[in-house]
């Protein structure tokens, strides 16, 4: 993972690139908070790392510049705490921070920091994804997902999340494409004892009852499919 | 009163800088070392401009960056001295601090000359 860290404190600003580089982290070190909102503008961090006080701009005052950005993607911020008395967490989760070190960091504790990070930033990615705006096809309501495979909608929801369906039929559509179906089915003398008013139940996947759908014990989808 | 029979260096924050160092390359060790020295000296100076100044924020934050070095590299003494300057910093008064600079220039001496045994060692 991409690291941006801001510590003025040379000793310790080389003991945290040092820590991570050998855990494989790829680290950009810069000793003021100016400089790492400088960096930050140029180009995308998942993460930063970054002391409280510092000359210039210090940690707050860089979270909250950072979280002003309108980045597409995430950026988990870490500050480093020496500070004495109580500090104010609280302040700093306002200011954007995510998470918070005590100085001198140790380094069990900073890579599980690190992986806490990439954790929050994974889930991030993937909640982007389902908030983003999705390629749909005018005509058949198909989705384009991002192997540019073209899915239906139910099956794209079904592989992004933990959603499942059960299809059946709002009113409006039922009055449009069943009941004339069945009656003229009726008439025709197929299905005959079939009839909303005695086949009909109501279901939704959570399990409560939803007056303003309606399902089939068969499969409606499949015989809407056939009419 | 210091207890000066106790080691100025923490040796298991050392024996973890050493092996950081030999996991990403040879010079990190000497390298860190080199740079709490030096850093350390200014410091020392720009504590001691401060307390002759009365100027106590910059007081608290040159004893602030001087801990957090201090702690980094397992010097804990001089961390807790520097701690005490912050306070007073903090705290506005600085009756008491050239007192407290005396005994952190003395621990700074034992950490100079641990640093050097270290370095033979290398």
């Amino acid at each position: 993972m991409k690291i941006l860290i801001a510590e003025d404190e040379n000793v310790c600003r080389l003991a945290l690139v040092a820590s991570l580089t050998k855990r494989g982290h790829e680290v950009v070190a810069v000793e003021n908070g100016r400089k790492a909102w400088e960096a930050f503008k140029k180009e995308y961090f998942p993460a930063l790392i970054s002391d409280w006080l510092m000359p210039e701009m210090d940690g707050l005052a860089l979270c909250r510049e950072i979280r002003r950005l309108p980045h597409d993607s995430y950026t988990y911020l870490v500050l480093l705490t020496s500070l004495e008395g109580k500090t104010n967490y609280l302040e700093a989760m306002d200011a954007g921070a995510d998470d918070f070190m005590t100085k001198p960091f140790d380094a069990d504790q900073l890579t599980a920091r690190i992986q806490v990070a990439e954790r929050i930033l994974g889930l991030h990615r993937h909640v982007s994804q389902l908030e983003g705006l999705l390629p749909i096809c005018c005509s058949c309501k198909k989705i384009r997902d991002g192997k540019d495979n073209w899915q239906r909608v139910e099956n794209y929801i079904e592989n992004h999340s933990e959603a499942r369906f059960t299809h059946g039929y709002c009113p409006e559509c039922y009055e449009k494409y069943i009941q004339i179906n069945f009656t003229a089915q009726e008439v025709r003398g197929e299905f005959g004892k079939m009839t909303p008013g005695n086949s009909l139940t109501c279901q939704e996947h959570s399990g409560r009852r939803a007056p303003a759908s309606k399902s089939t014990d068969i499969d409606l989808w499949t015989l809407h499919q056939t009419i | 009163m210091q207890d000066e029979s106790k080691s100025a260096l923490c040796k298991n924050t050392l024996q973890g800088l050493r092996e950081l160092g030999l996991d990403i390359g040879a010079s990190f060790f000497p390298e860190l070392l080199d740079t709490f020295e030096h850093d350390t000296v200014e410091r020392l100076a720009a504590l001691r401009s401060a307390i002759a100044a009365g100027e106590t924020g910059r007081l608290r934050k040159e004893a602030h960056s001087l801990k957090g070095a201090s702690l980094t590299i397992g010097a804990h003494r001089m961390a807790e001295i520097c701690q005490h300057l912050e306070h007073l910093g903090i705290a506005q008064s600085a009756e008491s601090a050239p007192e407290l600079l005396v005994r952190l220039d003395r621990e700074f001496d034992r950490v100079k000359t641990e640093i050097q045994q270290e370095r033979l060692i290398l």
